[in-house]
């Protein structure tokens, strides 16, 4: 059996990878083609955080008991964390392989700052505050990334709002081929059974220029100066993996996999301005331009629900009893979250167009509910729309997104692109679940399957 | 990290092998470099516990963790082990009347008493693995890792600047 490398590209998109720019991207396709490819369901919400980690346990999100980065950590109103790797409570892949003494190498896989100890090395990702924080797992393999880097190892771009986008771009490049040559350092230098990196490039990218060339976007201009630029960075990439996949033996087995993909953004939608409107929240002040709805804004006294924004909606109740200053009577609780859904899904676009818009109950979605989720998790407009928190707007709908540029949404399926030399696989769906990874990674090693796990493995019987 | 020896006694094999088995689990976790001897094992080729701490002891000298479970059961013997590993850690696993294999003299001092007949094991784990860190044998796991006010807020920002949040 040889090792097992998994290249994860976050928000990289089955439309992009399999259809539209498949010949583009020999490596890629070609990993398809000898192995298999599919379509790779994610969580809800379909976020970086909680994704990648309900990729590396097979749990979800309620399991985990985080549901997207900024959670609750009691029912004040301004009492929240930021769901790092201390969060993390349930097995990984690494933490399974570490037991049975395989060793791993895990490379910007997000939510493992701060670095937790393992059989093997970690890098963590763009969660770690700054390169001075102890990102990585041994500390002194940071330096041998910035030597590895050209001086500079980069763990994301710097400054993604920015208005310059040829700078933006370079900046994305820069980062991606950094990262890949820290990488194959620290893969060549060692012998790892299991190796796992994630790019954070294609999301980046897809944020900040979906505009230019996707020829459905509100804002595309044919001929404009980046209509290229998305594909050309996946050509590049596809490259640098081919690249990677030279270092590979014969019998090693390597996974591309992304968290979720992407789709063009049609705008935002101000949740808490839509809220206002509907008498659901009221603020003690109105601001006279658009700003950021902090809770301390907020008349609870009058208020019943808020929202934040997001590229998807969390909602939260202010409910008797459960909150300080709870509006909503506990038996109520039931009743009004279902009438409260069907005012959301039914909320129109700009013109009163129906959108689509999808509404979860984290207890109808997830295993178990640990710790406090939001009382309801929306995709607006199926994820065409993103959710704005800014109150202030003067609008529902906003075309310009309220934290600066931003063109793209997440969409809820993700790729899957794998070859195993020595194990069959199972029959791939075109669309498997992102809780699959996880089994398929341990069976591969031989390690059982833990029972709670939810996904299952896509490998085949061992060829005797 | 620097090599032990934990020893895991008690009147019951059985038990003292299973407890053995789940700390040498959670050390593996954490990337610890760590062998377990048991009856299994080296006791298919050595006899005496004299014999085990031996090869423990040059399994603690070359910086290994090493966790025995082979029995133990004299007073005597266990403080000639302790004499010449030197980084030895003795946990003591009470079980019950009924559970008792071998016929058991109680320790004097052991670094840590687990009352398998009150507790889960997973208990007993967590108390031998916190004992081993308040010891300095291993670094501990519960670190202070919240984020300060100042790397929060610049989370935060890198956050809403990605339109995270």
């Amino acid at each position: 059996m040889g090792r097992l490398l998994v290249i994860g590209l976050d928000c990289a998109t089955p439309q992009l990878v399999f259809d539209r720019w498949k010949d583009l991207l020999p490596n890629l396709t070609g990993i398809g083609e000898r192995g298999a490819r599919a379509r790779l369901f994610s969580t809800i919400p379909p976020i970086t955080v909680p994704a990648w980690t309900a990729m590396m346990t097979s749990k979800d999100p309620g399991t985990l008991g985080f549901y997207g980065f900024r959670n609750r950590k009691s029912y004040a109103y301004e009492d929240l964390y930021y769901a790092n790797a201390r969060y993390v409570k349930e097995k990984t892949v690494w933490n399974y392989l570490s037991r049975n003494r395989m060793k791993s190498l895990i490379f910007g896989v997000p939510q493992t700052y701060p670095p937790k100890p393992l059989n093997g090395a970690m890098v963590s990702s763009f969660l770690a505050p700054a390169k001075d924080a102890g990102y990585t797992y041994p500390p002194d393999i940071a330096a041998k990334l910035d030597e590895a880097a050209d001086g500079d190892y980069m763990i994301d771009v710097r400054d993604f709002r920015t208005d310059d986008k040829d700078w933006l771009l370079e900046s994305i490049y820069e980062m991606t081929e950094k990262r890949f040559k820290a990488f194959k350092r620290l893969y060549g230098e060692e012998e790892y059974d299991f190796a796992m990196m994630v790019e954070m490039g294609i999301d980046r990218i897809h944020h900040g220029f979906w505009r230019y060339f996707d020829e459905e976007h509100r804002l595309y201009e044919p001929g404009n100066k980046y209509e290229y630029a998305i594909r050309d960075y996946y050509v590049q990439l596809d490259q640098w993996i081919g690249d990677l996949l030279q270092i590979l033996r014969e019998d090693d087995a390597v996974m591309v996999v992304s968290d979720h993909g992407a789709k063009g953004m049609h705008g935002a939608i101000c949740i808490n301005e839509w809220l206002q409107e509907k008498g659901y929240l009221t603020l003690k002040e109105q601001p006279k331009e658009p700003t950021r709805l902090k809770t301390e804004m907020i008349d609870f006294e009058k208020t019943r629900v808020w929202g934040e924004g997001g590229y998807y909606a969390r909602i939260f109740f202010n409910v008797e009893g459960r909150e300080p200053k709870g509006q909503i009577p506990k038996e109520e609780y039931d009743s009004f979250r279902d009438a409260f859904i069907q005012e959301l899904e039914a909320m129109p676009d700009e013109n009163g167009n129906q959108i689509g818009t999808r509404v979860f109950k984290p207890e109808d979605v997830y295993r178990s509910v640990k710790n406090i989720p939001p009382d309801l998790i929306a995709y607006l407009g199926n994820l065409d729309w993103r959710s704005a928190g800014s109150v202030g707007t003067g609008t529902i709908h906003l075309f310009e997104n309220d934290t600066g540029p931003d063109d793209a949404n997440h969409a809820e399926e993700g790729i899957l692109i794998m070859e195993f030399k020595d194990r069959p696989l199972k029959e791939i769906q075109e669309v498997q679940s992102i809780y699959d990874v996880a089994p398929t990674i341990l069976d591969y090693f031989g390690v059982q399957v833990p029972e709670d796990m939810i996904g299952i493995s896509m490998l085949g019987e061992e060829k005797s | 990290m620097r090599g032990f020896t934990l020893w895991v006694i008690g009147p019951s094999v059985s038990n003292n092998e299973s407890l053995a088995r789940a700390v040498e689990g959670d050390l593996l976790e954490r990337g610890v470099r760590v062998e377990r001897l048991d009856a299994g094992s080296i006791g298919s080729f050595v006899e005496s516990s004299q014999g085990v701490a031996f090869v423990a002891n040059l399994l603690t000298r070359n910086d290994v963790v090493c966790i025995c479970s082979t029995p133990a059961p004299k007073s005597a013997e266990r403080q000639a082990n302790r004499k010449l590993i030197g980084r030895y850690v003795e946990a003591y696993a009470k079980s019950s009347e009924a559970e008792g294999e071998i016929s058991f003299e109680e320790p004097d001092k052991p670094e840590v008493v687990c009352d398998l007949i009150q507790e889960s094991e997973e208990e007993s784990m967590t108390q031998i693995l916190k004992t081993l860190e308040i010891l300095g044998f291993i670094p501990p796991s519960d670190f202070d890792d919240e984020y300060s006010d100042e790397d929060e807020d610049k989370i935060r920002q890198r956050l809403q600047d990605l339109g995270y949040i």
